[in-house]
């Protein structure tokens, strides 16, 4: 019995499950030119309307990038305060966001094609 | 900075640091100080309340953010099950019930339990091993280790007197630290009990 309880759960589900797929490539494509303050990153991202819901959870995220290596970090000293993290693209990271970019743009023509159908 | 800064965000902080508690030691202060920038880089210095809130429910859930971290760590979430339920009362009482190997499956299952940290589990193991059995292997009254010898002798002059000659005995501060000691081992493992059981509670 599919009822509507089910149906609502599986509404309020989709847009954390389309996050979460995406999610580190929009970080990646941010950095495309060049360098940014990890605040200001995150700032803009979280400014996104639907794409992130709690701008705290994206410092897991930027930590992860970091490990995988599409990710580096620089420390930068600021005027008047405390020494700013900077985040750039690596040429791993390039690498993964063009195949991205090239997956994606097929993956939503394949989507929009069967949704205009 | 810190002196002034508000009391939101120092609740706020608290909270994280509270949420992130099971996390290794690095990534958890790695964590706190990322978010810590982020609020001194966005919150401007004598913002009122409102923007502090404001700016606070914009960074989210510090349950959330842990969640978050977890996840790409790979750490299953801790929820108190069984096995920690049954891990506080055998160390506690385990070894009243079976000696010494109540008290033993107690620690195998603090050790196996991903709820508490190292900290947490060393904590457990030795305050204090056996549980309250600790306390019974004190005596339950001081005995007495007061000797005594009494016999009969004779006195150069040629009498016959008898004498009780008496060493050791139980000096009031021995009686003290017997005490003393004795309220210890009945306080500290229930104390480490009752800790294990908040510090299972909070992840919940």
């Amino acid at each position: 019995m599919v009822d509507a309880r089910q149906t609502a759960d599986t509404t309020a589900a989709l847009p954390s499950q389309l996050r979460r797929g995406v999610l580190e490539f929009c970080v990646l494509a941010l950095l495309r030119d060049g360098e940014r303050y990890a605040v200001e990153l995150v700032q803009e991202l979280g400014s996104k309307e639907g794409l992130v819901t709690s701008e705290g959870t994206l410092y897991p995220l930027l930590s992860r990038l970091r490990k995988e290596g599409v990710v580096d970090t620089t420390w930068r000293e600021s005027a008047g305060g405390p020494p700013r993290r900077y985040y750039a693209l690596t040429p791993a990271g390039q690498a993964v966001l063009d195949v991205f970019t090239g997956e994606w743009e097929r993956f939503r023509d394949a989507v929009d094609g069967v949704l205009k159908t | 900075m810190s002196a002034t800064r508000n009391r939101h965000i120092e609740e706020y902080l608290d909270d994280l640091r509270a949420a992130t508690r099971d996390l290794p030691r690095r990534r958890r202060d790695e964590l706190v100080a990322d978010i810590e920038e982020h609020i001194t880089a966005t919150v401007p210095f004598g913002a009122t309340d409102a923007d502090v809130l404001t700016a606070l429910d914009r960074i989210g859930d510090p349950d959330q953010i842990a969640a978050a971290e977890r996840e790409r760590l790979g750490i299953v979430p801790t929820t108190p099950g069984w096995l920690e339920w049954l891990t506080i009362p055998l160390l506690l009482v385990g070894a009243l019930i079976i000696p010494l190997v109540g008290w033993l499956v107690g620690v195998i299952f603090l050790w196996l339990s991903r709820c508490w940290s190292v900290r947490d589990k060393v904590i457990g193991t030795l305050v204090v091993p056996g549980g309250l059995a600790g306390a019974l292997l004190l005596p339950l009254y001081p005995v007495s280790v007061q000797t005594c010898s009494s016999g009969t002798k004779t006195s150069p002059s040629g009498r016959t007197v008898s004498f009780q000659h008496c060493t050791g005995g139980q000096s009031t501060v021995a009686t003290i630290a017997w005490i003393t000691l004795e309220l210890a081992l009945i306080v500290a493992p229930v104390a480490t009990a009752v800790y294990l059981t908040r510090r299972a509670r909070a992840l919940r």
